[in-house]
Order: C-alpha cells, then structure tokens, then sequence
C-alpha cells in the first residue's frame, strides 16, 4: 500500500452516464426522456380530457339537465342511532362527537326510522313529524 | 505485539514497547485508506474561483439587431455564451470540495496505515527523539546512525519540541508532526516513520477501541 497506488475498492466506483452524446451511447435521440420538443421539457402539460385532437367526451355529447345553485342538503340522522349519543341534548356538536354526522356546519334532519329509549333535548335544523313524535313520547323534548 | 525500542545511536535498547494489535495489527483496508486520504486532498482545495455566467456579465441588455430581415442568426444578447465578450456557459461558481468521512472511518484508515507500516517494517521507535541542539547537522547525524540518510521521512513526535522542528526544517523530505495530529495522508506519505514511545502510547490510546 502506497501513496501512488491507492485504490478504490472494485466496484464503488461507478461510471458517470454520458446522456445525448450520440445514438450509439444508447442515450442519444431522446437522452432518456421520452420524447423530443415540448414533451421533454420540464413542466411540459397536457390537457386532462384531451384525446389527441380527436372531439373529445365531454364535447361529443349534448347538454342535459341544470344545477340547482339553492339546494338545500341535508344530513340525515334516524332516531334508531340517537341512543349512541351520550350528551342529553342533540345538536350538531354531540351528533359529530358520536360520530352521526361529519361536519359541525351541516344542515341536519332528524328523522322517524327505529325508536329509542333515551329522553333528549332535541336542537337541530330539521326534523320529520313522526321522529317528533316519537321523542315526545319517550319524554324528550323540540326545541325549534 | 512488541516493538524493539533503539537508542539515538542506533543500538538496540534492549527493552520493548507494547504496541496495541487493534492499533497496529489489523488487516489493512485499502478502500478507507483511499477515501481518507481523497478526503483530506479535497478539503485542501480553496474551491475559490470564480467566472461569470451571461446573467453577471456587464451590458448585454439591449436586442443586438431586429428579429427579421439581416441574413443573420437570431440573437437577443451581446453577452449570450456563444458570443465574443458573452459569459460562460456555465460558470465556476466557489464551491467547498471537502467530504465528509465519518470518524470511525477516519480511525480504521489510520490504523491500516499504521498496520501496514509494520508490515513493511517501516516503524522505527526510538527511546526518545531529541536533538543535542537545534542544529541542522545534529539532526543529520542522528538520521546517519539510524541509516535513514535520503529516506523520506515522518518524524512523530509526542509534542511539538522547538528544536526538533528547527533542526530538521531544512532537510528535504522530512515531515515532523505531532502524533495526535497525523492524518492517513501524514501517515503514507514517507517510506519510513520514526518515533518515538511516548508517541506510541498516544497512538494507542487515541486510536484503540
């Protein structure tokens, strides 16, 4: 072992790839990046529906129908699952704690589907007749 | 493993110094040893240079000649690379060349140098290395009784004595360190290391696990 006859050790020394020096390199023509122009530069982008200048779907057939920018949504909770809530008062914050509704700001209608044992105190933006009345009767109350 | 100690005259002490075998007896790796010594090169390099890309070259702002109509080349700049006067290409920018080894590294590296010096019988331990006065031609006799006349040398020592260094400062191919500081690269560099025992016990306590 000498100064002048150190070696790296066999193979830790790998060959730097010499990328776009002619077709005989094996990395000429497109130097490994697919295509040639536009597509191989960075940030090349095509349209998502495009379909090679073919009329693509959503052009190729008519309009249908309209989207109503004033629906109301609602989220739907039936009395059958309220026994889950643990708070003795319904309201968006003990419906999304039990995991009935997911989001705080929802619009929320109770309805009248099973029944249920608890009494609560229901405050929430909507509710059926029936589900009225089926709390009622097992002593809660509605408040509007 | 034992190492003979000599006196300055070149006679054998007749005592011996233990010299720890995980210090100076392990299968020398030479792969560390390269990147050691590639490292310490490396961290040599100042890295300062500098040249100007065609962003740095002053002028150039203006549109030489309209786009259409002259017969010649487009061009959008006087300072563009492929010009006379433009900038480079792609500029030397001052960069840091040093890699970093890990320390472990940096030790195995030291003991194969260490373990192959033995090999080669190229470690020569002395009682003490002294000099009478810092004189060049003591140094030279000293060299002349240990037979190391010409040789190029590494002189380990166990702290950083005056007249040790003043001696022999002006003979040519003599490098006197202080073995807590010797790198992979001090340490191959010479055909024969001389030192002394209080050196030998640095090593083996820096460099034994």
């Amino acid at each position: 072992m000498k100064l002048g006859n150190l070696r790296p050790a066999e193979g830790s020394v790998k060959k730097r790839k010499r990328i776009g020096r002619g077709n005989a390199s094996g990395w000429g023509r497109n130097a490994g990046r697919g295509e040639k122009g536009y597509g191989s530069r960075t940030g090349s982008t095509t349209a998502g529906l495009f379909e090679g200048g073919q009329m693509p779907l959503h052009r190729r057939l008519p309009k249908r129908g309209f989207h109503n920018n004033f629906k109301k949504v609602y989220e739907i909770v039936n009395i059958r699952d309220l026994d889950r809530v643990t708070e003795e008062i319904i309201n968006n914050e003990s419906l999304v704690k039990a995991g009935l509704i997911k989001k705080l700001d929802s619009n929320v209608k109770i309805l009248g589907d099973g029944d249920l044992t608890k009494a609560f105190v229901v405050a929430v933006k909507a509710i059926s007749a029936s589900a009225k009345e089926k709390i009622i009767a097992a002593g809660g109350k509605v408040s509007e | 493993m034992k190492l003979d100690i000599l006196k300055t005259n070149g006679k054998k002490a007749g005592t011996k110094i233990e010299a720890q075998d995980s210090v100076f007896a392990v299968t020398p790796n030479e792969h560390v040893v390269y990147l050691s010594v590639k490292a310490e090169l490396a961290a040599l390099r100042a890295g300062t240079h500098k040249t100007k890309t065609r962003a740095e070259v002053s002028g150039g702002g203006k549109k030489p000649y309209k786009q259409k109509g002259r017969g010649g080349a487009r061009a959008g700049s006087t300072r563009s690379p492929i010009w006379v006067g433009g900038g480079h290409a792609f500029a030397l920018e001052p960069r840091d060349y040093s890699i970093k080894l890990p320390r472990k590294v940096r030790q195995l590296a030291r003991r194969s140098v260490l373990s192959d010096k033995i090999n080669q019988n190229a470690i020569i331990v002395l009682d003490e290395l002294k000099v009478g006065a810092p004189k060049t031609k003591e140094f030279l006799s000293l060299l002349g009784n240990l037979g190391l006349t010409g040789k190029k040398l590494l002189i380990l020592t166990s702290y950083f004595n005056e007249d040790l260094y003043l001696a022999g400062r002006n003979i040519k191919n003599i490098a006197i360190i202080e073995a807590s500081s010797a790198s992979a690269y001090d340490l191959i560099d010479n055909e024969v290391i001389l030192t002394d025992v209080a050196s030998i016990e640095i090593l083996n306590n820096m460099l034994s696990n």
